[in-house]
């Protein structure tokens, strides 16, 4: 019964056996930065290639579940690991400055990164509260010791806050969790679909309480308004070589948590949550173009940008089951675009510094061509605007919402999206019609971004032309 | 699970908070009540405090506390699995086998980059590989 | 067939990208060529097509490159019937004389590489909008429009006039945008697809007037922004900041025409929702009336050719709105006719007058600009409406089936012969101005003739700015039946003119209301230049100031509320609640703040009030 299969946590295995081997080489060897690139790059393919044969093996069958049902695994949690190490990959490369300027301390970044990477694909295999509640603290907690790496001030400040909110928003969460519980006797999300499938709660006021916690445990994580209030400060404090990875990371990690548990335990009490999580989605699209227009630094702009994102997102879940395909494109191409842009602001400002004041973007068409185009297609497809993923994930996720008959939501989302283009188009305009203040030399851009700036532009713009591969492969994916 | 099943619960509650009170009360009854000024010092094993016990004191205890926590935290667990032994089997084992050893990493990792070094000023360890950083962040 | 449309759609596609890497390395005038003749080639490739279509060979074409968004049934599928055959033969036809001309025009710029570059990327856009066969096509197009006129208009953008326009014309058309998205959701909504076939098949037995009438609206609310029509307009005038070639092409005879086509190419969608088609008509009268007076008014001969391609615009909506649709098509390529030659006449005299584009500063331009002056003279009594010139048969037919109409319809048939008047009017005004009279040039301005590869675009528009209109006369309306078909295949029923001697009668009296303009300006400015600066006039130079209400009111409005948005919720609100208790708990909160920060705190407060919320909102839905 209890099913115990290493196999199945071969990702997490792979990812964290190269966090150990690598400090434990640090301790004894004190290696280059590249032996920490080299072992933490095969864990890394090796966790993605395990989630690719997962999906290979697991796409559209029911749940296989694993260790007295804790771990699921599915198409949902394979997807979510591709999703994760391909990210993870990526994210390293971009701020792999970070790890060399931070000097010996470099080979606790890479491993915490690792183990983040492992506490995120476990938030999307959790089939059990509790084990989705110590896979939601793995990854924050190497969230909030990575936010303050460089150990400066601002990261001080950032990691501070960004830990002290986390712990207050993890309580919630507990406390939901114990509603759950209290309500359904179970802590197995299995467990507690079939209760609710088959049982009528003739006072279901504590079961909706724990709904209405874990949403705010989950909305905190993903910074949905109003339980955005982080964001801000953590993006402009954290280092700018791991901000995109955070900033990717939380959103993928909480999104796969919230659709696992509001579409598998949940799923009878759609109409009672969902109408909530719409006026959340439309709170943060609102909120979060709002302050982003007034926004003069551009990792505080991209924030109050993540918080609008995270609302289109949540609107998709609105759809219930139908909208878990549309939260997984669009969570994993914005991933992508969130991880490329930071890649650019890490190589303007530096990928040890927080802040970036738009200012320092004046003229970077003529700095750095590469990273300016770059940066404009990342806030092109942030707009929504056709022929990048951005598009087809708004697509998608409207789709859904108008659906489950959310008219109102996808109305002011879309007219949230138009306002939305002012401050993306701001840093194109920026950067390519205004004059570099002073001297402004070309930029020198490491391999590191470069590539990562690359691959997600490429990405962006091919998955945007023809979404059907990634759209077929999420469909085979979930079994829904 | 009704209500009634959580009576014992709540008669324990009951008991205890009565205990509290009750013994509170009494000391308060029973007790001569006759204050000075050495006797409204705050007790330090009957020694007359110095100074204000509200004060700084190094970071370092919390790092000592906090390893020490996780070796306590270990010990729940290895309790729970030490009850199923039987019915995890070989697969338990190893899973345990491979918790603690993750738990002696971290020590090791935490021991060689200084981290126990209590008297750290006149360590070499220090000279070498934690000053050069502590000054490079400030 | 499919070959050479698919090229025609292409080349300009192919010229854009290779001008985008390797413009700025070409000396001049090479980005200019390649530019031409790739705008050339698609007008000819275009042009087989067309003649095809015309012979009867084929009559619709449908090309459909892959599946686009699967899960939407949304292919990338171009249709090729008559209309689309003509809108793309008046783009890559206007629009290669444009590029042509352009190679003169903007000469010795310091980003001659990458004008041409986003000029391509503008043909290729408008080819996208004018063929897509389903709405997310079109919609592609009409994005892509919008962003290369945007990059056009602000192409100087060391200006910062430039800039401005550039952000307003963009900001004005994301307003209609708007409208345009909520339409497609709702006609995909309605219909569970996007593509015209199948939307305008089902149209008639499937969607209600309720919802058609809000379908159309909301397109109309797009096709208003693109197309300059009351109240989005605004743009338009201030467009002009970008090189005259961009506003001819653009801004006169293409883009902004895209709000017409699609109003005809929905047709059937209008027709359904009598409502809807009545507003269309109704604003394009009162935008054509409108724009019409502001014109009157204007020194910068730049800003009356705006004006006057609103008023235009105006007529258009009203042919359209009133189902005159092959009317309506007919005006959109007239139009782009002379207006695109009245604008490069002014390209023309404000190259040769060295920048200058203050009527009051020229005078007596005819006798040292004698072909600028015959071509745009062409194109002054197209605009009147003379016959036989273009524009006189195009406006005619739109004004005999309104009038057509009857009822309501008289009303907007009186404004737009009143318009008419006036159009008369300001171009004569114009033309007066300009060429007329005695010269009152800055000194140290020479104006010369304009090179031959600027002259020479000019001749080929006036030619067909006087014969444009033959292939539609009433005496033998070609044209009609060439469009009829796609109307047809749209179930578009068509609004026809009156029969008998109505018709006659209403040409004669548009005919005296273009020679009572015309002659009443003569009066006025043949020898003088008035002084227009007070009163009335001044009202009307400023275009009765809406231009102003709108910053006062959007604008500023709009950023302050960002602003206070901004300063409310992420300083004032929070900061300010925390400050209010530190001060109010004094010495404790001193003690505490080196260990808390305030922020913290007040972060957490705003978490707990929305899990609170949350929490209750969920407590409403089931009690314990």
């Amino acid at each position: 019964m209890s099913n115990i299969d290493f196999l199945a946590l071969g990702p997490e295995i792979a990812v964290t056996a190269a966090a150990v081997l690598l400090l434990m080489i640090e301790v004894a060897r004190k290696p280059s930065a590249r032996v920490w690139g080299w072992i933490a790059g095969i864990g890394i393919a090796a966790a993605l290639g395990l989630s690719i044969a997962g999906w290979v093996l697991g796409r559209g069958t029911d749940a296989n579940l694993y260790f007295s049902d804790m771990l699921a695994l599915d198409g949902f949690s394979a997807f979510g690991g591709i999703v994760v190490f391909t990210l993870t990959g990526i994210g390293l490369i971009a701020g792999w400055g970070l790890v060399t300027s931070l000097r010996r301390r470099g080979a606790e970044f890479v491993a915490l990164v690792l183990i983040a990477a492992a506490g995120m694909h476990l938030m999307a295999a959790s089939a059990n509260l509790i084990m989705l509640f110590i896979a939601l603290e793995v990854a924050s907690i190497s969230f909030y010791v990575l936010a303050g790496i460089t150990r400066n001030r601002a990261a001080d400040e950032a990691a501070l806050k960004y830990f002290l909110l986390g712990a207050f928003a993890s309580a919630v969460f507990l406390y939901g969790i114990a509603l759950v519980f209290a309500a359904t006797g179970t802590l197995s999300m299995a467990g507690q679909e079939s209760f609710l499938g088959e049982t009528i709660l003739l006072r279901p006021g504590v079961l909706l309480a724990g709904i209405a916690l874990l949403i705010v445990g989950l909305g905190f994580k993903v910074s949905a308004a109003p339980f955005h209030v982080w964001a801000p400060d953590v993006y402009q404090g954290a280092p700018s070589g791991v901000t995109g990875f955070l900033a990717a990371g939380a959103k993928v990690g909480g999104f796969a948590a919230l659709a696992r548990v509001l579409t598998v335990p949940l799923d009878a009490y759609l109409d009672d949550w969902a109408p909530a999580v719409a006026v959340v989605a439309v709170a943060s699209v609102v909120v979060g173009t709002l302050l982003a227009i007034a926004q003069d630094d551009i990792k505080r702009m991209l924030a109050y940008s993540s918080v609008a994102h995270a609302g289109f997102i949540l609107l998709a879940l609105t759809a219930g089951d139908a909208g878990v395909e549309a939260v997984w494109f669009y969570v994993s191409t914005y991933a992508l675009q969130v991880v490329g842009a930071f890649a650019v602001v890490a190589a303007v400002s530096g990928p040890d510094t927080g802040a970036s004041p738009l200012d320092s973007y004046a003229g970077l068409g003529k700095r750095s061509p590469m990273m300016a185009a770059g940066l404009g297609l990342m806030m092109i497809a942030m707009g929504g605007i056709p022929m990048t993923t951005g598009f087809v994930g708004k697509l998608g996720v409207f789709r859904a919402a108008i659906d489950a008959g959310y008219l109102w939501a996808v109305v002011t989302a879309l007219v949230a999206t138009v306002a939305g283009l002012f401050f993306y188009l701001r840093v194109i305009v920026r950067m390519y019609m205004d004059a570099p203040g002073g001297d402004a030399p070309a930029l020198e851009v490491g391999r590191g971004p470069a590539w990562a700036v690359g691959i997600t532009s490429a990405a962006t713009i091919v998955l945007g032309i023809a979404p059907w591969p990634l759209l077929n492969m999420l469909r085979d994916a979930l079994p829904f | 699970m009704a209500l009634v099943d959580y009576l014992p619960i709540a008669i324990m509650f009951a008991l205890a908070l009565v205990f509290a009170v009750v013994s509170l009360l009494l000391s308060r009854l029973i007790a001569p009540h006759d204050p000075t000024p050495e006797k409204l010092e705050p007790y330090e094993c009957g020694i007359v405090p110095l100074q204000d016990p509200v004060q700084r004191f190094p970071v370092r205890f919390y790092l000592v506390a906090m390893l020490f926590v996780i070796f306590d935290i270990e010990i729940v667990f290895l309790f729970a699995w030490a009850v199923q032994f039987e019915a995890l089997g070989w697969p338990g084992t190893i899973a345990v086998g491979v918790f603690t050893l993750l738990l002696v990493e971290t020590l090791v990792y935490a021991w060689r980059r200084g981290a126990l070094d209590w008297n750290i000023p006149h360590r070499e360890r220090y000279r070498r590989v934690v000053a050069p950083e502590i000054e490079e962040a400030a | 067939m499919e070959t050479l449309i698919t090229l025609a759609l292409l080349l300009p596609l192919a010229g854009f990208t290779f001008l985008a890497f390797f413009g700025t390395r070409l000396p001049e005038p090479w980005p200019g060529v390649i530019a031409t003749t790739t705008a050339g080639l698609s007008f000819v490739l275009a042009l087989i097509a067309g003649l095809d279509v015309i012979g009867g060979g084929t009559e619709r074409l449908t090309v459909t490159w892959f599946e686009w968004l699967p899960a939407l049934g949304v292919e990338a599928s171009f249709l090729y019937d008559p209309l689309s055959v003509l809108m793309t033969l008046v783009v890559t036809g206007v629009g290669s004389l444009i590029h042509a001309y352009s190679i003169g025009y903007m000469h010795g710029d310091e980003r001659y590489g990458r004008f041409f570059a986003y000029m391509n990327l503008f043909l290729f856009s408008m080819l996208t909008l004018v063929t897509g066969s389903n709405f997310a096509v079109l919609f592609v197009g009409w994005e892509l429009v919008g962003l290369s006129s945007y990059l056009l208009i602000s192409f100087w953008f060391e200006r910062p006039t430039a800039a401005a326009a550039g952000k307003k014309a963009f900001v004005v058309n994301r307003i209609g945008d708007v409208g345009f998205l909520v339409a497609l959701m709702l006609i995909f909504n309605t219909f569970g697809t996007l593509a015209f076939d199948a939307v305008f098949g089902e149209a008639p037995a499937a969607l209600g007037t309720g919802l058609a009438t809000g379908i159309t609206l909301m397109l109309l609310l797009g096709a208003a922004g693109k197309s300059a029509q009351l109240p989005l307009y605004v743009w338009l005038p201030d467009a002009m900041e970008g090189p005259t070639p961009v506003s001819a092409l653009i801004h006169a005879a293409t883009m902004v025409t895209a709000g017409v086509y699609m109003v005809a190419r929905t047709g059937i969608l209008f027709e359904l929702a009598p409502v809807s088609a009545g507003v269309v008509a109704t604003v394009g009268a009162a935008t054509a009336l409108f724009a019409a007076t502001i014109a009157v008014a204007q020194f910068d001969i730049k800003r009356v050719l705006a004006y006057s391609t609103i008023s235009q615009l105006g007529y258009m909506f009203m042919g359209v709105g009133a189902a005159a649709h092959v009317a309506g098509v007919f005006h959109l390529m007239t139009h782009a006719f002379f207006k695109a030659l009245l604008f490069l006449g002014a390209g023309s005299v404000i190259h040769g007058m060295a920048g200058q584009q203050d009527m009051r500063k020229m005078g007596g331009l005819a006798r040292v600009m004698p072909w600028t002056f015959a071509t745009m003279a062409v194109a002054w009594l197209a605009i009147s409406g003379i016959p036989p010139f273009a524009g006189f048969w195009s406006k005619d037919e739109i004004l005999a089936v309104v009038f057509g109409r009857g009822g309501g319809w008289t009303v907007l048939w009186a404004i737009g012969l009143f318009t008419a008047l006036l159009t008369a009017f300001y171009m004569t005004r114009m033309m007066w101005m300009t060429f007329g009279g005695k010269a009152r040039w800055d000194d140290g301005v020479h104006p010369h003739e304009s090179p031959r590869v600027m002259v020479v675009p000019l001749a080929v528009l006036g030619v067909l700015s006087v014969v444009g209109g033959l292939i539609n006369t009433p005496f033998k309306p070609t044209l009609e039946h060439f469009l009829e078909p796609a109307f047809e295949a749209f179930h578009v029923h068509l609004a026809h003119p009156p029969e008998g001697a109505t018709p006659w009668v209403l040409a004669f009296v548009s005919i005296a209301a273009g020679l009572i303009g015309i002659a009443a300006a003569t009066a006025r400015y043949r020898s003088r230049v008035p002084d227009e600066e007070r009163g009335a006039w001044k009202l009307l130079n400023r275009g009765y100031y809406v231009d102003d209400a709108y910053a006062a009111a959007f604008v500023v409005g709009g950023g302050a509320a960002a602003r206070w948005a901004a300063a409310s919720f992420d300083q004032k609100g929070i900061d300010g609640a925390v400050n209010g208790v530190a001060r109010l708990t004094g010495a404790v909160a001193r003690r505490l703040r080196p260990l808390q920060t305030g922020f913290v705190r007040s972060y957490a407060v705003a978490v707990l009030v929305g899990t609170v919320g949350l929490l209750a909102w969920f407590m409403t839905r089931g009690g314990f």
